[in-house]
């Protein structure tokens, strides 16, 4: 399974996220070049390089969202700009190094362990935190980290 | 600037109160309070930002007069906005004052956060919980008294807009008291770790005093909202908001009710008695002309089609008037002068008063009226959040959204407004364009009537000019100011239905404040044309300015004086341009008329607005921002002009 995104690769045995740059299952191997299995690092489980099809059809489909869907709620920590419409999500983190900006998003109730919703993300990204509605762009929404909850 | 709160002296025993400032966040009714409190009208409107001044007023309290100072809107006290910062030196200069906090009782987390920080103050407060009917809507729960017990101060619960619970704040100020709650220690400058400190306090006294509302289905002021910000509903929504400013401003205000102001009132009433009073006042030999005024009573469907409801046309007296004997002695000269200076053709009534109330008026006052309707209900940071991304083009944020509206209707207030935005270079690019390329209300009205005289491919020209030019400007102005573009990140208030009281209430201060910056220019200008013009100056200048108007921007030399008093003015110079472009003696052919429109709304909007961005951002940049505007106008107009002979337009 992969992040849509980012491309992460998720080992169905294990439960472990990782980069696939650098996950072939073997080096040296002489049919490394056309080889499409890659290794879990985490437990050496080798699995076909799962495939997304042209991305328009996942779209068109919505197995995209679907795919994004079930990403999320395995996978757990993940930027907003990655998350979905409509889906709870605890805030994890503020990562970034904008101390500013952090407080701008703290003074609005957006803090480590509280609970916002993602209304939208185009043309901006707007969240409901409590009883206050926010709106702020796409590499604000990049440096707030969340986990989905159950709704 | 680096600030450091600093704990004030414990005050012990209960204070009397002889000034009592309103704090506290953005949109929760400071105002509203404010008004009712001292019975003095300020401007209230449904988005942070409204309050970018002090306003003062006073109310008796007890048979005590009591000053009563209104704050802008400050999420937390730190000293990152120039709202905080504003707030944090009031503070500062009134040490004895009580601190009323004005909080939205259903957003208590934020209000608490708010609440910590001044209680680090150690000052005497009590804390108003408004919004009590919202909360009560939302099915939310506040325990006041617990609430009370826990931060040591008063709390009393108010409906400001309904008027309810204002006693017991006026009773509540002498039982005022010093916080004795406990607070993160203050001694620093609130950073984001200390921010966290009191927001894990704030969470511990919400545990106990705040229930929420189970979730609900959404209402449809909820849904409105929503659909406000998606990219399909969002531009169905501007669209029909663009078109209702259209119908409201252009046709109804710019078109009925000017020709009733214009016609009827001036025309046929105002002018003629005006002119009959100074004839008997002011004897010398001379008969004015007759003109038929035709006069049409018509309601706008859409810009070709209207209901005509009256029709009528009769003679009246005209400014124009021939010689029956010669003069004798000077003082038939004197009598004739200032006959001419208040009812002649530059006559201060039959043109600067007539220009004033008849044309300005009501263009503003429809124009103030909708944007009063688009402020109350929410619905323009939502426009804000969609333009974002375009605005980024820019250098700006979506935020300058909010001045750019405004300055259709009044750029002078719009200059004032920038202080929203966060950054300097934000603050310089949006006045800029403000001054360039945004034309207020009174000028849309004239370049509107203008519009009618060119094709509507021309006019479709002119409009994508405009823009482009905005984008073009602002983009660039932002690559040679340089610096940082503040993050976008703006709170939704929710959607309401505006309140008729507060509409007509802010649509008249609106117009008050604006109706005395504008007569007295346009009585100024007048006066400069009018001495001109007798000390046959005009002529000379218009000769002097020969080269530009005439070979650069091709256009008649009798339009040198609009271009002379649109220095003044610029809608009051697209007026005399508006003279030569229609009527049967219409100098001006459809070319002409785009370029002459495209060159006055260039132009500085007017000397209030210089005033206003050299107040805002320093002389120097009201003078390079000054400098570029007026040669960038004739420039783009001369362009304009060649580049439209080059096409054979």
């Amino acid at each position: 399974m992969t992040n849509t995104k980012t491309a992460y690769f998720h080992c169905s045995l294990c439960g472990f996220d990782f980069d696939p740059t650098g996950a072939n299952c073997h080096t040296g191997c002489i049919l490394a070049k056309h080889c499409k299995l890659v290794k879990c690092p985490s437990c050496g489980y080798e699995f076909p390089e799962p495939s997304r099809g042209p991305a328009w059809l996942a779209k068109l489909t919505g197995r995209n969202r679907t795919a994004a869907a079930h990403y999320a709620t395995t996978r757990g920590l993940m930027p907003l700009d990655e998350a979905l419409e409509g889906v709870s999500y605890e805030l994890v983190s503020l990562n970034g190094s904008h101390s500013s900006r952090k407080s701008a998003l703290a003074i609005y109730g957006l803090v480590p362990g509280c609970r916002l919703s993602l209304t939208q993300k185009r043309p901006s990204f707007i969240v409901r935190v409590g009883e206050t509605e926010l709106a702020f762009e796409g590499n604000v929404a990049r440096d707030i980290y969340v986990k989905p909850v159950a709704a | 600037m680096e600030r450091i709160l600093d704990p004030i002296a414990v005050r012990d025993g209960n204070a009397t109160a002889r000034t009592v400032l309103l704090v506290g966040n953005p949109n929760v009714g400071k105002s509203v309070l404010f008004s009712r409190i001292t019975g003095k009208f300020v401007v209230i409107s449904n988005y942070p930002g409204t309050t970018v001044d002090i306003t003062r007023g006073t109310a008796v309290i007890d048979t005590h007069n009591v000053t009563v100072l209104d704050t802008p809107g400050v999420n937390d006290l730190a000293p990152r906005t120039e709202d905080a910062r504003v707030t944090c030196d009031v503070m500062r200069d009134h040490p004895d004052a009580v601190v009323v906090q004005v909080a939205d009782a259903r957003n208590l987390r934020r209000a608490l956060l708010l609440t910590l920080q001044l209680a680090s103050l150690r000052r005497p407060m009590i804390l108003v919980l408004n919004m009590m009917d919202e909360l009560e809507k939302c099915g939310a729960e506040v325990d006041v008294a617990r609430l009370s017990q826990l931060l040591g101060i008063p709390v009393v619960t108010t409906i400001a807009t309904q008027g309810r619970g204002l006693d017991d704040v006026t009773h509540a100020l002498s039982s005022a008291a010093v916080p004795h709650c406990k607070t993160p220690t203050a001694t620093r400058e609130i950073d984001y770790e200390l921010t966290m400190e009191y927001i894990t306090r704030a969470s511990e006294i919400l545990a106990q005093t705040y229930h929420a509302a189970p979730p609900r289905k959404p209402t449809f002021g909820q849904r409105l909202g929503w659909w406000a910000t998606q990219p399909l509903g969002g531009l169905l929504l501007l669209c029909g908001a663009l078109y209702l400013t259209f119908w409201f401003v252009g046709l109804f205000g710019a078109g009925t009710c000017v020709d009733f102001l214009e016609t009827v009132v001036f025309g046929r009433y105002l002018s003629p008695w005006a002119i009959r009073l100074f004839d008997f006042a002011l004897p010398f030999p001379h008969v004015h002309e007759m003109a038929v005024s035709p006069y049409t009573l018509s309601i706008p469907l859409d810009p070709a089609h209207s209901v005509t409801l009256l029709e009528s046309t009769r003679q009246t007296l005209s400014t124009g008037y021939t010689m029956t004997a010669p003069m004798y002695g000077p003082l038939q000269h004197v009598l004739r002068f200032v006959h001419d200076f208040l009812v002649g053709e530059y006559g201060l009534i039959t043109t600067a008063l007539s220009y004033g109330f008849a044309i300005v008026f009501p263009i503003v006052t429809t124009f103030f009226l909708l944007f009063g309707v688009l402020e109350d209900s929410g619905y323009l940071p939502r426009l804000a959040a969609m333009v974002n991304r375009i605005f980024r083009g820019m250098g700006l944020n979506g935020k300058a959204v909010l001045p750019m509206v405004l300055g259709l209707g009044c750029d002078t207030m719009a200059a004032m407004t920038t202080r929203i935005l966060d950054t300097r270079k934000e603050r310089v690019v949006t006045t800029l364009l403000l001054a360039l390329a945004v034309p207020c209300s009174a000028q849309l009205g004239v370049l509107l009537a203008m519009t009618a005289r060119i094709s509507i491919g021309a006019a479709i020209l002119f409009s994508c000019m405009l823009v482009g030019i905005a984008f073009l400007v602002g983009w660039l102005a932002s690559l040679l100011h340089g610096g940082e573009t503040s993050d976008f990140i703006l709170e939704l208030p929710p959607m309401r239905v505006p309140q008729m009281s507060n509409l007509v209430m802010k649509t008249f201060t609106r117009l008050e404040w604006y109706l005395k910056e504008v007569i007295p220019l346009f009585v100024i200008g007048t006066a400069v044309l009018f001495v001109l013009d007798k000390l046959k100056l005009l002529g000379k200048i218009a000769a002097l300015m020969e080269p530009l108007v005439q070979r650069w921007l091709g256009l008649p030399v009798e339009t040198a004086s609009a271009f002379l008093i649109g220095f003044l003015r610029r809608d009051y110079g697209a007026v005399y341009l508006l003279d030569a472009s229609t009527g049967p003696d219409a100098i001006l052919s459809a070319h002409q008329v785009l370029v002459a429109m495209v060159t006055i709304t260039l132009f500085m909007p007017c000397i209030a607005t210089l005033f206003m961005i050299s107040r805002e951002l320093g002389k120097r940049t009201a003078a390079i921002i000054t400098v570029f505007v007026f040669v960038f106008a004739f420039v783009v107009g001369g362009l304009v002009n060649h580049g439209a002979h080059w096409l054979g337009m």
